[in-house]
Order: C-alpha cells, then sequence, then structure tokens
C-alpha cells in the first residue's frame, strides 16, 4: 500500500519533470492522500535518491518543490582516475600491502622491474 | 564519457584482480539498489555458486562490496544481500593508488642509492656489491658483467611518481566536495 503511493507519486513528479516539478501541496490534491500519509512517501523517494525536494514558498506558505532526478539514479560517481595506474603491476598486485615487509618487495620484483625497464627504455637510456 | 571509461578500467581492474568472473559479478551489484543475494546473482551471472562466493568474499576483501544480513521471515534462515559499497568505493581505489606511489618512491630511491651492473647475455640485474661479491661475473652464465646508465629508469619513476600525485591530489579534492 505504501510502496503503490509512492510509485504513484513517482509517475506524477516524473511526469511533470519538463514544468520544473510539482510543488508538493498540490501533491496532495491531485492524489488525495493527507499531508502526514504522503510526506512520508515522499521523504523515502528522498532518501532512495528517486527525487529531489527544494524548499519553496506557494502562497504564502513553506512548502517544497519536487524535482525528478535521473542523475542520481546512476549512484556509482567514479571520481578515481584508473588508467595510469592500472598499467603498473602493483595496483593489480595482490601482495601490495605486504609487499617490503616479507619475502616480496619493490626493489627485486620481476614484474616491477620488468614494467620499468619496458617504459623507460622509450623514454631514454 | 569519462566516467564510462573509468567504470571500463574498473571492471578490467576486478577483472584482474578477482579472475574473469568478477567484473560480471560486479556489473550486478552495480545494478541493484538495496542489495541483492547470492542466489540471484548465480541466475543472473550463470555462474555457480562457489565461484559467486569467492568472488564475493574477494569483493569484499577488498572493500568493494559489502552486505546486510536479515533473517528470512519464513524459516529464520539468515539471509545475505551484497552490495557495491559506493561511498567507499573511490577512498578503497585512491588508496590502492597511493600504496603503488609509495612502492614506486621506494623503488626510486633504491635505484638512486645503488649502482647497477647486468649481463648483457640473460640482462641479470646485480648492485654494485652483488657484483663485487661475483668478481663482476654473471652468477648464471658467467658473462662479464656491464655497468648500466639507470638515469632512464630515474627519469620515468620521477615522471610517473609526479603524475600520480598530482592526480591523487585532484581526486581527493573532488571526492570531498559534494557533488
Amino acid at each position: 500500500m505504501k510502496s503503490e503511493l509512492e510509485k504513484r507519486i513517482f509517475e506524477i513528479v516524473k511526469e511533470r519533470s519538463k514544468e520544473g516539478g510539482v510543488i508538493q501541496s498540490e501533491l496532495w490534491s491531485i492524489l488525495g492522500v493527507d499531508n502526514r500519509e504522503g510526506s512520508k512517501a515522499v521523504l523515502s523517494l528522498v532518501r532512495k535518491g528517486l527525487i529531489r525536494r527544494e524548499q519553496v514558498v506557494y502562497k504564502g506558505r513553506k512548502t517544497y518543490r519536487l524535482i525528478y532526478s535521473p542523475e542520481v539514479r546512476e549512484k556509482l560517481s567514479l571520481k578515481v582516475n584508473l588508467n595510469p595506474v592500472m598499467e603498473i603491476p602493483c595496483f593489480t598486485c595482490r601482495e601490495l600491502y605486504r609487499c617490503g615487509l616479507g619475502y616480496y618487495n619493490p626493489y627485486k620484483c620481476n614484474l616491477l622491474s620488468r614494467y620499468i625497464s619496458l617504459n623507460a627504455e622509450s623514454g631514454g637510456s | 564519457m569519462k566516467k564510462e571509461a573509468n567504470l571500463k578500467d574498473l571492471i578490467k581492474f576486478i577483472n584482474e584482480y578477482v579472475g574473469n568472473s568478477g567484473g560480471a559479478v560486479f556489473e550486478v551489484l552495480a545494478q541493484s539498489d538495496k542489495g541483492i543475494l547470492d542466489v540471484d546473482i548465480m541466475k543472473k551471472t550463470g555462474l555457480d555458486e562457489q565461484e559467486v562466493r569467492r568472488v564475493l568474499y574477494e569483493l569484499q576483501a577488498l572493500g568493494i562490496a559489502s552486505y546486510r544480513r536479515d533473517r528470512s521471515p519464513e524459516d529464520g534462515r539468515f539471509l545475505y544481500y551484497w552490495f557495491i559499497d559506493s561511498g567507499r568505493l573511490n577512498q578503497i581505489l585512491i588508496q590502492r593508488k597511493k600504496a603503488v606511489v609509495n612502492k614506486l618512491k621506494e623503488r626510486l630511491e633504491y635505484e638512486s642509492k645503488n649502482t647497477f651492473f647486468t649481463c648483457p647475455r640473460d640482462g641479470t640485474r646485480l648492485t654494485f656489491d652483488e657484483a663485487l661479491e661475483n668478481d663482476f661475473k654473471c652468477p648464471k652464465c658467467e658473462g662479464e658483467l656491464v655497468a648500466e646508465d639507470n638515469s632512464g629508469v630515474k627519469e620515468f619513476l620521477r615522471s610517473m611518481i609526479a603524475k600520480l600525485e598530482e592526480e591523487i591530489a585532484n581526486e581527493e579534492r573532488k571526492i570531498a566536495a559534494p557533488s
């Protein structure tokens, strides 16, 4: 029942996204639900990251404008560039955090040496 | 565009680290919003139970994946809902990058402190002390060792370290800033 309401709210907010979203207090009259029940569902949607809300003053009262936010859907925002670092064998090495403590070390590691000599040759030497 | 490339690289990294089923499991995890049961991962990827579990544990050890435990309403068994810890993901990758930079620094120091001798025939590489012990002969093939000019190696290490440190600084700023 509760998720049914959420679904309906989400649909309406999505439809009205071109008009800049829906005013929350208007939404209750469209859906015919009371404030208490409705804001619970809205909050749940906001927490899921499906919609966004901004505080506005409408007809002299504080309320929220609900906005569909598709960009939040792609929640995996990778901010780390892996391109050059991935070629270094250490990055994919299982011993990375143990390296230098025991058997493995960065001085004599064959994988690292090969990587360095391959790349340093093209640069100079 | 760039995000897509980063994601592709991440999947490549996972494939290399946990084996080829890693990427497939990661993609299924990334698509699910609120966590997914291992049984459903099996169905979606077509991998067997053992393999899926192995990959999940590896991803968890890396810090990329995490689970939420719930009791099944029917029989009270534990259910594990797996998901990608997206908040931690960037941190983990940066941490790993920093560790790599440290390794490169250690190597650079070693390269700067020592002079090297190599065997032209099989490429065996020894430090001055090691070469002295072997009378400047290759321990494998008895060939004459030749002094190596490692300035190219040092140059390469220095530029790579600088490049990565700049990247890390930028990325840490981006992560700290609310998107």
